[in-house]
């Protein structure tokens, strides 16, 4: 049908006469109220999960929630433990709260596993960007999170795309508007209340992951890789967020095992970059005060050997409050506090 | 600008809208910029190769019309042939040759530095070169008119749904479709939705949701359970399958909806009954390339049954190069060239014992052709095609040694188990696949009642909203290629 005459513009390609007797109306209707019904339905189940299904993991978003809600009440931890999993594993708040400069229970765990430095610099720093600051931030990352390998990229993507860091960084997801697209994140923690697990449900151990195990070797995962430069602009980002909002910084250096020739490389040039910088570091790689029983793996410690490093970080964190923080800096002296009398106590 | 991305589908909208009202000549010249558009979102350097392929075949598909002999002609066609060879060599190739040379001179002896270059793989290379050399060759050899519209042309190169990953459609076909009117009716639109709908299942929730579990063991194979590496093997057979012909079906689907048809690329590979009857499924448009261009030209099985041989596995072997510039796709290839080789073989000595040939069919109730026989003769085909794709997967030799050792020697114990969601989506997927197999339709959803059809888009529709991976860009596997 045309109505008049254009060399550019006609409409006679589209043709879609017949099509209501050929049912195609009907099928599209209930199609589409089949998917409205699907997604009302999900909504409902969905509704007491709440905000948590953003998260990769339920332990990391029971910690992160939990710390959220201590900024919403305005009382951030005095100490707030942040990195991968040295840190998560490693470092147990109570030992540090019990050992070292502040009173009572002021420290809290906010590390996880995988938060390599892409994850850290998309998800911890914009945590750390708003609402109420801690006085000290203990930064524990494995020179691992500064090594570029596809394996390590896929652990972080699984950081990086979850709803909440995309949400962080003024990203959005199908899911933010979709139900549907939401039970999949929310499995697991429908799975608990399912259970009858009450959700939110307080993080254990004010956010630290104690590793039963006894040593055992684990394959080194990112042993094809090397540092890459690039990827230590995450400490430069911390350091300048750190100036900005003004609470103090200290990088540790996990306690680890057996190195391997790659494995000191990395270790290397990550401590000569934080020495460079002027950064407070804790050396804690070979320390005589903890052996073999007191680790999990190579890079991990267990339970005991957590206890044990744990108390003396809190010493040698309330020595560096003390010689003042920038002092240290400047020099690149490292406090040699480390007391051996704990050793496998 | 990838199928499964939230642009690429504002972009179709858009360009669907100007489509409709717009005159044929017009549809054309927007097609030509669209596709333009498109292929430049990746990267607007790769404009450039793509305009000048596009030149030189179409003046060398003209000259060779216009050529006063056969020398003349087979000068252009030498031209044009060479252009797209010396493209595709260098983008894709020059790394390999280079550092393949350096190897081999220093295995001699000599000490040997070849300069080797960084390189940007651009992206459906190996597509569109291999649609335009088909062009110009069926030009010459008097089966098709050169084309003398240059935006015809053009578009029918960048024709954006086909461009970076397929199916090679040939000119006779596709041709007269670009250069006629075209009417989008309805019946279009009923069969490229479900097309799209299906294609972003396999990709979006199957392949997508496959592809880290095929990753991780493939990323460290030397110290995976025998288990998850067998497991990582069958699934990448499964992800592969979904990941290509996901993009073929949602390019024929959006092709539909321009009225242009594009041929059907995947016909149930996943239920092939030997290694002959895949390459019949598999990527059609390539091996019925390979077919038309290589293989028939090198005298196909005219000339006796060694040379017959020879020829699969010269054709396999280039086929597993055009995949990828590794030497281990060299091996996938040449291990598909010596099975057809040998099944091939198995054939003519089964012949020559038993005379089957008088007996072109088997009888019904032979066991073979029982429903047990079947699924026998796809189980041992699928277990040999996944044994290739150790090759075509892992990124050295080393690598695949260690894949193979793993599994042969079942490292580490434990059952192959890839979790619920996996099985759950490959399940929905054999339903999908063997109801078309069975009614020998891929759209076999027309044939059903509204209601049906109705409840079944927004099933898949669930199924890709709730499994899928929808805000995880990953891209198409075959673009590399």
């Amino acid at each position: 049908m045309k109505t008049f005459r254009s060399s550019i513009l006609s409409f006679d390609t589209l043709n879609l006469e017949g099509w209501k007797a050929a049912g195609l109306r009907n099928e599209i209707l209930i199609a589409i109220l089949l998917l409205v019904g699907a997604e009302l339905l999900a909504r409902s189940v969905l509704a007491p999960i709440g905000d948590y299904w953003r998260y990769w993991e339920p332990e990391v978003a029971v910690k992160i929630e939990t710390y959220r809600a201590m900024l919403r009440n305005g009382v951030p931890p005095r100490i707030l433990i942040v990195g991968d999993s040295t840190g998560e594993f490693d470092i147990d708040p109570r030992d540090v709260a019990n050992n070292g400069p502040t009173d009572g229970p002021d420290v809290y765990n906010l590390a996880w596993v995988a938060n390599r430095s892409e994850a850290f610099r998309r998800c911890t720093l914009p945590i750390l960007a708003k609402g109420p600051i801690p006085e000290l931030v203990v930064v524990s990352l494995s020179p691992d999170a500064f090594i570029e390998t596809r394996a390590g990229r896929q652990l972080e993507q699984a950081i990086t795309s979850s709803s909440f860091c995309k949400n962080l960084n003024g990203e959005r997801n199908v899911a933010d508007y979709l139900y549907l697209a939401r039970i999949r994140w929310a499995w697991p923690f429908l799975e608990s209340w399912w259970r009858g697990t009450r959700i939110p449900y307080a993080p254990n151990y004010d956010g630290f992951a104690g590793l039963d195990q006894d040593f055992a070797r684990v394959p080194a995962k990112f042993a094809e890789g090397s540092v890459v430069p690039e990827r230590f602009a995450v400490v430069a980002d911390l350091v300048q967020l750190a100036g900005s909002r003004g609470f103090k910084l200290v990088f540790v250096l996990p306690p680890r095992i057996d190195p391997t020739p790659y494995r000191l490389n990395a270790d290397r040039q990550y401590r000569e970059y934080l020495m460079a910088s002027g950064l407070p570091v804790l050396d804690y790689r070979e320390v005589p005060f903890l052996t073999r029983r007191n680790f999990a793996d190579q890079n991990h410690l267990n339970r005991l050997g957590a206890r044990i490093y744990s108390r003396q970080l809190a010493r040698d964190i309330a020595f560096l409050n003390e010689a003042d923080l920038k002092q240290v800096n400047r020099n690149g002296r490292r406090p040699d506090t480390m007391a051996t009398s704990l050793k496998n106590d | 600008m990838t199928f499964n991305s939230i642009t690429f589908f504002g972009f179709l909208v858009i360009i669907l809208c100007l489509y409709y009202v717009l005159t044929h000549r017009w549809q054309n010249r927007m097609l030509l910029v669209a596709g333009y558009v498109f292929y430049g979102w990746w990267d607007p350097r790769f404009l450039v190769l793509l305009a000048l392929t596009t030149a030189v075949d179409y003046t060398a598909a003209q000259r060779v019309e216009d050529a006063g002999n056969r020398n003349s002609a087979r000068r252009w066609l030498w031209v044009s042939i060479v252009t797209n060879l010396s493209i595709l060599g260098f983008f894709k190739y020059f790394n390999f040759f280079a550092d393949s040379t350096a190897a081999m001179l220093e295995w001699l002896g000599f000490r040997a530095s070849l300069p080797t270059i960084r390189i940007l793989l651009p992206v459906g290379i190996s597509f569109y070169t291999f649609k335009e050399m088909a062009y110009t060759i069926d030009v010459y050899r008097g089966q098709l008119k050169a084309c003398r519209n240059f935006v015809d042309f053009a578009m029918f190169v960048s024709y954006f749904p086909e461009l970076v990953a397929g199916p090679i459609m040939r000119a006779p076909v596709q041709m007269p479709q670009i250069v006629g009117k075209r009417v989008v009716g309805w019946k279009n639109w009923e069969e490229g939705v479900p097309l799209i709908i299906l294609g972003l299942f396999k990709k979006v929730a199957v392949a997508d949701t496959l592809a880290p579990i095929v990753d991780w063991s493939f990323q460290r194979p030397s110290v995976m359970k025998g288990a998850d590496l067998l497991m990582a093997l069958y699934l990448f057979s499964i992800q592969i399958y979904c990941d290509f012909s996901g993009y073929s079906d949602i390019a024929r689907g959006v092709s539909k909806l321009f009225g242009i048809d594009l041929m059907v690329n995947f016909d149930h590979p996943l239920f092939s009954t030997s290694v002959s009857n895949f390459w019949r499924r598999w990527h059609v448009s390539l091996s019925t390339w390979l077919r038309d261009y290589l293989y028939f030209p090198l005298g196909g099985s005219r000339f006796g049954k060694l040379k017959t041989y020879r020829n699969l596995i010269i054709t396999l072997l280039i086929s597993g190069l055009w995949h990828g510039a590794n030497w281990t796709f060299v091996v996938y290839g040449a291990l598909q060239g010596i099975y057809m080789s040998v099944e091939r073989l198995y054939r003519d000595v089964k012949k020559l014992l038993i005379g089957e040939s008088a007996q072109p069919e088997r009888p019904a109730r032979s066991v073979w052709s029982s429903y047990a026989g079947t699924l026998f003769k796809i189980a041992v085909t699928f277990n040999l095609l996944s044994f290739t794709r150790v090759f075509f997967r892992a990124r050295s030799f080393g690598d695949a040694w260690d894949v193979l050792y793993g599994i042969v020697t079942w490292r580490y114990g434990a059952i192959p188990w890839a979790g619920y969601r996996v099985m759950f989506l490959v399940g929905v997927l054999l339903i999908i696949e063997f109801v078309q197999y069975y009614y020998k339709d891929q759209i076999v959803i027309l044939r059903w009642p509204w209601f049906t059809r109705g409840a079944a888009y927004a099933a898949l529709a669930l199924v890709i909203i709730v499994f899928g991976s929808l805000d995880e860009d990953v891209p198409f596997i075959y673009f590399e290629f």
